[in-house]
């Protein structure tokens, strides 16, 4: 099929450049320096450690699906790569569709890739301590047992890993939106600022809510905001986690619903995408 | 024969980037039969690739009509029978030149086993056999350019776009392309080639149209183009007083130190010439029926000659 052919090699270029080989060596070596932080006492240690892997998976993600995603179209065009494959038997959209699944398809494996390796760490450094005390009793009738057993494998942390994957699944069709008329400068920008608008989505939602403070018009402009942009924050389930305020509700509807969010998103702006550069010149 | 390529009234209005608007291609009106060589000449800037992107269906054009092979420009099933050589073409740069045509194959859906075959011919053909599996990052100007042949004969096409396919070649790629390109003559397909290789043009092109600013300014058979009813008489050793009185009497003459160069067509003046030359101690250097270069056809075109 024609869109997996063009997908395949784009992913083939892309792992083939220096720079994100470089980039993906220097986040594994973060993620492994990581793990060997001991300060606290065990059971501090490991949410620092586990929330400081999370965020490098989290910033890796943010820098390569940005880099990746604003030259994949500008590059055929400057390069003139497009206009032996548009001359050939293959539709618009088809290319469209090729590259933004070429882009994720790097993004994806160098997101597990991170990944695996952090759950792998995780998985020696806890077993490798075993078991530990739970350290001198905090207060008079502390009744924890004296030592217990490390779990090795933590699940909430592929979760976490999952969620950050489908946001930047998510933002790459963003960046493959705009990038069928922007420069890819400016696409990173303007990519960004929606990831940060996005990412506050509860802020705008609230702004939005506010009746006494603000006027009609600026809770339209809010309510637009928070309408328009996607919804990032859907994606930020440490959030959730720690927010008691927000509607508890069961962790499996609320990740499959946030997963269904990015499908439907990513698919209308593809649709989008493929319009706009219908009818574009090359 | 069918019409291989159909342009009416085409044109293409791009904004100025200062503002303004400018006509790369305007009002042209062309057509190409099946089994040319069709040379398209111009200057730089002419409109030769702005033509050629909208015969392709890269960019539409602002009016007038483009049909090619009978179909409109840019139809999706045409493709399958055409394909393109673009201006010094680039590729992916970590493939070599083996993995692009087999990517290249598979946009034109051909099956895993053919792939194979004619990926490997068509890597003997252009001559990068040896090269196959480097990546085109390390190929130079004229195996980028050899790889871009080999990629627009993949799918056995029926009319072939070269976008200034010979331009700064060495003479050994320059020499191989030109004879790719006479192949093709020979088995019967249409080619649109454009170029500034006038030399290459009249050897290889069947036709061609010369266009300046977008506007069409000359067409026709290269044999008529260039073939005239003129002898050129060439001397040496003639003084300026009787190179006078030749002028006079020639449809043409320049004289560059003591070297005279005459054009006649009527017979009884270029015997008259020669008797002339003769007496007056002349050494005549050659007479021979006058045949006009492309160069020279393009240069008086462009200048707004004859
Ligand atoms: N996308 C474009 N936007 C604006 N002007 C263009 C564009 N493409 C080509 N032109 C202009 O159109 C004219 C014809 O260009 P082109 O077709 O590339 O000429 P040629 O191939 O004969 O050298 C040039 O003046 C060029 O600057
Ligand atoms: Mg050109």
């Amino acid at each position: 099929m024609v869109i997996w052919t063009i997908a395949k090699t784009t992913y083939r270029e892309a792992m083939r450049k220096k720079i994100l080989q470089v980039f993906l060596i220097v986040a594994l070596a973060m993620i492994v320096l990581a793990l060997s932080f001991t300060q606290f006492g065990f059971q501090r240690d490991m949410t620092i450690v586990k929330s400081l892997g999370l965020t490098i998976i989290l910033v890796s993600g943010l820098i390569i699906s940005l880099t990746i995603g604003i030259t994949l179209i500008p590059n055929e065009v400057d390069r003139r790569t497009i206009y032996t494959i548009l001359s050939k038997p293959v539709k618009r959209y088809e290319f469209v569709i090729g590259k933004f699944l070429g882009g994720l398809l790097t993004l994806s494996v160098n997101i597990w890739l991170m990944g695996i390796v952090f759950i792998v760490m995780l998985a020696i450094k806890a077993a490798l301590i075993g078991e530990v005390s739970t350290g001198p009793a905090g207060f008079v009738g502390d009744v924890r047992p004296e030592t217990y057993k490390v779990q090795i494998f933590d699940p909430s942390m592929l979760l976490g890993i999952l969620m950050i994957y489908f946001q930047f699944f998510l933002l790459s069709a963003v960046v493959m939106c705009f990038s069928v008329f922007m420069t890819p400068t400016v696409n990173f920008f303007a990519s960004f600022a929606v990831y940060l608008v996005g990412s506050a989505a509860p802020i705008w939602a609230s702004l939005a809510a506010d009746k006494e403070k603000t006027g009609l018009l600026v809770r339209g402009f809010y309510k637009v905001i928070h309408t328009i942009i996607p919804n990032f924050d859907y994606f930020n389930i440490s959030n959730r986690l720690i927010h008691p305020h927000h509607e508890v509700r069961s962790l499996p509807l609320f990740v499959s619903e946030s997963i269904a969010y990015a499908l439907v998103y990513v698919c209308l702006l593809l649709i989008i995408a493929s319009i706009v550069f219908d009818s574009r010149e090359v | 024969m069918a019409t291989a390529i159909e342009i009416q009234g085409l044109t293409k209005r791009f904004k100025s980037p200062f503002g303004g608007t400018l006509n790369a291609v305007d009002n042209l009106d062309l057509n190409v039969q099946e089994g040319e060589i069709f040379g398209f000449l111009g200057p730089n800037g002419a409109g030769k690739t702005t033509t050629i992107k909208i015969l392709l269906g890269l960019i539409s054009p602002t009016s007038g009509k483009a049909m090619v092979l009978g179909k409109p420009a840019g139809d999706n099933n045409t493709k399958k029978r055409i394909s393109y050589l673009p201006e010094s073409p680039y590729f992916y740069e970590y493939m070599s030149a083996r993995e692009l045509l087999n990517f290249y194959a598979d946009l034109f859906r051909i099956g895993r086993e053919e792939r194979k075959t004619r990926v490997d011919s068509l890597l003997e053909r252009v001559g990068l056999a040896e090269a196959a599996d480097k990546p085109l990052r390390h190929y130079s100007k004229g195996m980028l350019q050899r790889a871009g042949v080999a990629q627009a004969l993949l799918n056995n096409p029926d009319l072939v776009f070269l976008d200034e396919p010979t331009s700064g070649l060495d003479p050994i790629a320059h020499a191989d392309i030109c004879n790719l390109i006479l192949d093709l003559r020979a088995q019967g397909k249409t080619v649109f080639v454009s170029s500034h290789q006038l030399g290459d043009i009249e050897m290889i092109a069947n036709r061609v149209a010369i266009l300046v600013s977008g506007k069409l300014a000359m067409m026709g058979e290269v044999k008529e183009l260039l073939t005239t009813k003129q002898v050129e008489i060439i001397a040496d050793g003639v003084n300026d007083e009787v190179a006078g009185k030749i002028a006079e009497i020639s449809d043409e003459s320049e004289l560059h130190a003591g070297r005279l160069t005459a054009y006649i067509q009527d017979a009884a003046v270029q015997k008259n010439v020669i008797e002339m030359l003769l007496k007056n101690n002349a050494s005549l250097v050659s007479v021979n029926p006058r045949r006009r270069t492309l160069e020279k056809l393009f240069v008086d075109t462009v200048r707004g000659g004859r």
